[in-house]
């Protein structure tokens, strides 16, 4: 009894502290959405207000009819579903008969990609820009959408996920006289749904959030990502720390959205990645 | 697991198949194989493609490029081989060395802070902690949102006069606060305590999934020894996570040689006096608004080995855990 209650006590206690580091983690946050509704003069007042004297909805209207924004929206949207679809039928196809089709030169070519996986992208910006250049895919969206279709990680990483379904269920297809390819959309994929989220959701975040890519394959702001959007956002706007919060909150709101509902798989996936990759 | 797998593979796969076993030809394959190595080759075609000309190819001419003399403007027959004179300017480089070092400060900090807090914070929420689900989504909000619209949020907190962090840090006594981004001599670790605050989520979720593998019962038995909650935590739950702690830290150590979207927003040029340069920024400085091809390509080179280095060590270690 004893034990048990000294036991309850501690766990109180450690839910206050985690609570607390958890409300730090998200500080940042609150702070961003409550200073992009407050007006210039109060961004740096003391005591803190959370929330606002004077709620200021000004910020917005300025992020939203007065800038670019909302091309940035649509340009970062492109690029992510375009990206995703391509990454997603392309990806799972060959993951698929790396982990379980036999064909000569497999080993040969998947431990090719095992090697370029080594050379982080940072490595490869020069002579990627110069050969974009010369392929004519500077300063579009192709010049993004491209090298993410084709993602040696994600290769990796599905296959990963194909090659820990039971072998004896496609064998099972394969006796009823299905072919590989009908083997693969009807049996393997469905069974292979948390390794797709992980794939989807992984992807996702990545593209959305990418910022060294079109910092360097775009510059018309007419083409901008949010991430780079953003940025020119913030040196047009100086010293407007409550419109720059405006403009942050406004980039950061879809993909938080997303995440606040469907966390669990958010977490799940990001945890896979870790643990597989 | 694994092997019994690789049995039942090998046992149902084409070459083990009873007309196999009665005419065993080597190269010449049988219906079923052919028909397999056809669809093996179609299904990885697209893929294949792609990675050759948007993967390979730039990769190999990334790593040749830091050894050749040539400016792209004047074509390719104006291309010479340079060897290593690339890489006999870069000691005397200041950013360069000003990178290589601000580089490896960033590991030195970044990585076992972030490490012993993530898994701290993960061993209590598996444990102790009531309302696990809300308290892991407020620690992992950060890792999802991108470097970019958060370095702004940061920008303005470390705001020397007037911004929160001084306001709260002067409220509590502090006579003469850091000037944050503002000094050469804190622009860089104000970038690394951002970095820790963005990532410790995603090393945490990967210690906490890794935990929940841990079975209760030795919990259970350490309690009945009269072990404490600390005692288990080093005794039990970091021992069983060895493997997982040695790869979190090289992925941690990798992600802090490839840090630069916090360089390039949360300051201009690189920090006062270039204080916060990394050397991915070297990199995009040299090829992006000096042209000096030469000089970029040597420092990604320089950059490739280590990253290279640690991913070697990465898979020794791994091949060790896994046989």
């Amino acid at each position: 009894m004893k034990y048990k209650t000294r036991h309850l006590i501690g766990r109180i206690t450690m839910t206050a502290v985690m609570t607390a580091f958890g409300m730090l983690c998200i500080f940042p946050f609150i702070w961003m959405i409550s200073t992009s509704f407050k007006n210039e003069v109060d961004v740096m007042e003391f005591p803190i207000r959370i929330i606002p004297k004077v709620i200021n909805t000004g910020n917005y209207a300025k992020v939203w009819f007065e800038s670019n924004f909302p091309a940035y929206y649509l340009n970062s949207i492109k690029v992510t579903a375009l990206t995703l679809i391509g990454d997603v039928c392309i990806t799972t196809c060959a993951a698929y008969a790396f982990a379980r089709l036999k064909f000569r030169g497999k080993e040969i070519i998947f431990a090719s990609y095992l090697a370029t996986m080594m050379v982080p992208v940072q490595v490869m910006l020069l002579p990627k820009y110069i050969y974009f250049n010369w392929m004519g895919i500077n300063n579009t969206h192709w010049a993004l959408i491209l090298p993410g279709i084709f993602n040696c990680f994600n290769t990796f990483l599905m296959r990963g996920f194909f090659e820990s379904i039971p072998f004896e269920i496609t064998e099972a297809a394969k006796i009823d006289g299905a072919g590989q390819f009908r083997t693969f959309i009807q049996v393997v994929l469905p069974l292979a749904k948390s390794g797709l989220t992980t794939l989807v959701l992984f992807s996702f975040s990545w593209c959305w959030n990418d910022y060294i890519n079109p910092l360097i394959f775009i510059n018309s702001d007419r083409l901008f990502t949010l991430t780079i959007g953003l940025q020119r956002f913030q040196e047009s706007s100086t010293t407007h720390y409550a419109l720059i919060m405006a403009g942050a909150t406004v980039s950061l709101l879809p993909l938080i959205v997303l995440f606040l509902f469907a966390q669990r798989y958010f977490i799940e996936s990001f945890a896979n990645v870790g643990i597989k990759g | 697991m694994k092997v019994y797998l690789s049995m039942r593979q090998r046992f149902f796969s084409g070459d083990q198949m009873a007309s196999d076993r009665v005419k065993p030809k080597k190269h010449k394959l049988s219906e079923m194989e052919r028909k397999e190595e056809i669809a093996g080759y179609l299904f990885i075609l697209p893929n294949f493609i792609g990675i050759l000309i948007f993967v390979l190819f730039p990769t190999i001419c990334s790593l040749l490029l830091g050894f050749v003399k040539w400016n792209p403007m004047q074509g390719l027959s104006n291309m010479r081989f340079a060897g290593l004179e690339n890489f006999a300017g870069l000691a005397n480089d200041a950013l360069f060395t000003t990178s290589l070092k601000n580089n490896i400060l960033f590991t030195i900090i970044y990585v076992p802070f972030s490490i012993v807090l993530a898994l701290i914070v993960a061993g209590l929420l598996n444990r102790y902690v009531f309302f696990k689900v809300p308290i892991r989504l407020m620690t992992f909000m950060p890792y999802i949102s991108s470097i970019v619209s958060v370095a702004y949020v940061w920008m303005i907190l470390y705001y020397p006069s007037g911004g929160p962090i001084n306001s709260i840090l002067m409220s509590l006594g502090v006579q003469n606060p850091p000037q944050w981004l503002a000094s050469p001599k804190t622009a860089l670790i104000s970038i690394i305590i951002m970095s820790i605050w963005h990532d410790v989520g995603y090393y945490m979720i990967i210690f906490l999934a890794a935990m929940q593998g841990i079975s209760g019962e030795l919990y259970e038995s350490a309690a009945v020894d009269g072990a404490g909650g600390i005692k288990s935590f080093l005794k039990i739950t970091v021992p069983m996570l060895g493997s997982n702690i040695m790869f979190v830290s090289i992925l941690a150590t990798i992600n802090s040689f490839k840090v630069f979207d916090q360089v390039n927003t949360m300051v201009t040029d690189a920090g006062p006096g270039r204080s916060a340069s990394v050397l991915v920024y070297a990199i995009y400085y040299y090829a992006f608004r000096k042209q000096n091809i030469g000089k970029a390509s040597a420092i990604a080179v320089v950059l490739f080995l280590i990253i290279f280095v640690i991913s070697m060590v990465q898979m020794r270690l791994k091949k060790k855990v896994t046989v």
